[in-house]
C-alpha cells in the first residue's frame, strides 16, 4: 500500500496540471486575504476569516477539480491501465488515490492558512490593529473551527471530484458538474420545489450544507453540516469505487 | 507458460473473443495473428485483467494475473505505446510505475539507456514520436525485468534500427528463458522473430503451430518451370491432374510436385532450364488462413477479389 501511494504522489506532483490547480487554491484566497489586510480602511474582527473562506470557495473547487485530474485524466491518457497491470485489485487503487489526495489537499489548504493568515495578521499589525486574525465574536465557535471545517470541506470536495471523474472518465465533464452543481443545479432544484411543492430542501443540499459549514455563523451545526457533505461524499464514492471495479478499463 | 482456457468476451452483444484457448510456451517468441477486429488486443487486456471476460481464464505459469503479487515484475506488457500521459516526462512515467512496484530509480535509468531515451528522458511525452513512444513503453516492459511478456504492435513506429534492435532484444530474451507473445501487423517482420504462432479469427483460434507448419499448411506452393518445350511438359502435366498457369517466361505448377515434374520431363526428353519448388510467404498463409474472418476489407482488396 505503501509503494501504491508513494506512487500516486509522483503522479500528482509531476504533472503541470495538478501543480497549477494546486497554486490557484493556495495562492487566490491569500492574495485577496493580504491585499484586505494591507488596504481594507475598518477591518472587523472577523473579517480575515470571512475573507478567507469566501474566497475559498475557489479553494474548494480548485480541489475538486484536482480530484477531477488524478483519475479523469488516468482515464483519457492511458495510463490508467499501467496502473490497474500494476495493481490488479482496483477498490486498493481507488483508496490509495484517494488517500493521497486527501493529504495532498489537506496539506495545501493548511499553506494557504499558513501563508494567508500569517502575511494578513502580520499587517494588521502594523497597521496598528490588535485583533489579528483570529476573532472572539462568538462564544460557540472559534476560528479554528471555521479553518478546520474549510479544510475538511477542501478534501471533501477533492473526494468528490474523485468520484465524478471516476464515474464519467471524462474531465471537462466531471469539472462542468463539480462547478454547475453547488453554483447552479442546487439553487435552481431549491427554488423550484419551494416554489411549486412549498417544499424547503435548502438545507439538505450537500454543497450548500457545505459552504454553509464555513460561515462564521453557519445555519446549524457546524460538524454536522460538515457530516452531511461527508454522507454524500461518501456515497458517491462508494458508487465510483464499484464502478471502477466493474468496468474495462 | 501462459495458458489461455475458454476465454470469451463481448461488448454489447457482439462476441469479440470467443472461446478463445491457447498456450505460449517460453524459450521462444509466439507471434499472436489475426486480421483487424479480430479481437487481438481484447484477448490481451482479458488476460491481464483490464477487460473482464465473460468466461475462461488466463494464467501466468499457473497462476491467474489478478494473484500476482508485484505483477510488474512477473509479466511486462505493452498494449498501446500512448498510455503514458503527455504531459508527464519519460522518467517521472517510469519512476511512478517503479515506485508502485518497489523497483529503485537505478532500474529506472537502467531501462531508459537500454531503449536509448537516456538523451530525452526529462523531455515530456507529448513531445515525442510514436517511435519514441514505442521505446517507451518497451522500456516500462523491461522495467521489472518480467519472466512474461506480452507486447501488442510492438514495432510500430520504430525506424529500421529500432525493429532490428527490437527483434534482436525478443529473441535474446526468448531464449533466457522467457515467455514472449507479440501481436504485429507486418508479417515479414512476424516471420523473422517468431517461431510459434496463434492465429484467431473473429475471436476465434483458427490454428496454433510452428511458423513452418503455418506456412506449409496455408500458403499455396507450385513449382515453376522454364522450359523451351514447355507446351509439351504442359500437356503431360495436364494429363496427371496438375494445372499450370503462364507466368513470366515459365508455367507455374499446382498440384503436382518437383519431383513428379522431374521425372515427367526426363521421361519425356524435354529440356528444363528451371525447376523450382514455390511456396507463398507468411502474410499469403495468413491471407489464406483469415480469409473467411476477415471483417473489414478495403476496397481495392474487395476489387480485386472480383
Amino acid at each position: 500500500m505503501l509503494n501504491l501511494m508513494k506512487s500516486e504522489f509522483i503522479k500528482l506532483r509531476t504533472l503541470r496540471s495538478t501543480l497549477v490547480a494546486t497554486f490557484i487554491l493556495i495562492a487566490f484566497p491569500v492574495v485577496i486575504t493580504v491585499l484586505n489586510a494591507f488596504f481594507l480602511t475598518e477591518p472587523k474582527d472577523t473579517f480575515m476569516i470571512e475573507i478567507l473562506t469566501t474566497t475559498g470557495f475557489v479553494s474548494m473547487l480548485m480541489s475538486g477539480v484536482l480530484g477531477v485530474f488524478a483519475i479523469a485524466q488516468e482515464y483519457s491518457q492511458g495510463t490508467i491501465r499501467i496502473t490497474f497491470a500494476s495493481t490488479p485489485l482496483r477498490t486498493k487503487v481507488y483508496v490509495a488515490k484517494a488517500f493521497v489526495l486527501s493529504l495532498w489537499v489537506a496539506f495545501s489548504v493548511a499553506l494557504l492558512q499558513v501563508i494567508g493568515l500569517g502575511i494578513a495578521s502580520f499587517a494588521l499589525k502594523r497597521r496598528g490593529f490588535d485583533f489579528g486574525v483570529m476573532y472572539k465574536q462568538n462564544p460557540y465557535d472559534s476560528a479554528w473551527q471555521v479553518l478546520f471545517a474549510f479544510g475538511a470541506v477542501c478534501i471533501l470536495f477533492a473526494l468528490v471530484g474523485f468520484a465524478l471523474g471516476a464515474l464519467l472518465r471524462n474531465s471537462p465533464g466531471a469539472i462542468s458538474t463539480l462547478i454547475l452543481v453547488p453554483l447552479l443545479v442546487e439553487g435552481i432544484l431549491v427554488g423550484l420545489l419551494s416554489a411549486v411543492f412549498k417544499i424547503d430542501i435548502s438545507r439538505k443540499v450537500p454543497f450548500t450544507a457545505a459552504l454553509n459549514s464555513v460561515q462564521i455563523n453557519p445555519d446549524g451545526s457546524r460538524w454536522s453540516l460538515v457530516g452531511y457533505f461527508g454522507i454524500w461524499c461518501l456515497g458517491l464514492s462508494i458508487l465510483a469505487a464499484l464502478f471502477m471495479k466493474r468496468r474495462d478499463a | 507458460m501462459i495458458l489461455v482456457e475458454n476465454l470469451t468476451k463481448r461488448f454489447a452483444g457482439v462476441t469479440a473473443v470467443d472461446d478463445l484457448s491457447f498456450t505460449v510456451a517460453p524459450g521462444h517468441v509466439t507471434g499472436f495473428l489475426g486480421p483487424n477486429g479480430s479481437g487481438k488486443s481484447t484477448t490481451m487486456r482479458c488476460m491481464i485483467g483490464l477487460d473482464h471476460a465473460q468466461s475462461g481464464s488466463a494464467t501466468f505459469n499457473g497462476v491467474p494475473y489478478s494473484k500476482l503479487s508485484q505483477p510488474l515484475r512477473r509479466v511486462g506488457t505493452l498494449l498501446d505505446a500512448g498510455n503514458a500521459h503527455s504531459g508527464r516526462s519519460a522518467r517521472n512515467h517510469l519512476l511512478w510505475m517503479a515506485a508502485n512496484t518497489g523497483i529503485g530509480k537505478s532500474r529506472v535509468d537502467a531501462v531508459l539507456e537500454q531503449v536509448g531515451l537516456s538523451d530525452v528522458s526529462r523531455r515530456r511525452v507529448g513531445k515525442f514520436s510514436l517511435g519514441m513512444k514505442q521505446r517507451l513503453g518497451i522500456a516500462s516492459v523491461l522495467l521489472g525485468d518480467p519472466e512474461v511478456l506480452i507486447l501488442d504492435e510492438p514495432v510500430n513506429g520504430l525506424d529500421p534500427e529500432g525493429i532490428r534492435w527490437l527483434r534482436d532484444l525478443l529473441r535474446d530474451l526468448a531464449k533466457e528463458g522467457r515467455t514472449v507473445l507479440v501481436s504485429s501487423h507486418l508479417l515479414s517482420e512476424m516471420a523473422l522473430i517468431a517461431e510459434e504462432l496463434v492465429v484467431i479469427g473473429q475471436g476465434k483460434l483458427i490454428t496454433q503451430c510452428s511458423v513452418g507448419d503455418f506456412t506449409t499448411r496455408f500458403a499455396k506452393q507450385w513449382v515453376r518451370v522454364v522450359s523451351p518445350q514447355i507446351q509439351a511438359l504442359k500437356s503431360l502435366a495436364t494429363e496427371k491432374g496438375a494445372v499450370g498457369v503462364d507466368e513470366q517466361g515459365g508455367v507455374n505448377f499446382s498440384g503436382i510436385s518437383a519431383l513428379q515434374l522431374g521425372e515427367l520431363a526426363a521421361s519425356a526428353g524435354i529440356v528444363l532450364h528451371e525447376l523450382s519448388p514455390q511456396a507463398g510467404s507468411l502474410e499469403d498463409a495468413f491471407l489464406d488462413a483469415t480469409a473467411s474472418s476477415v471483417q473489414f476489407h478495403s476496397a481495392q482488396s474487395e476489387g480485386l477479389g472480383k
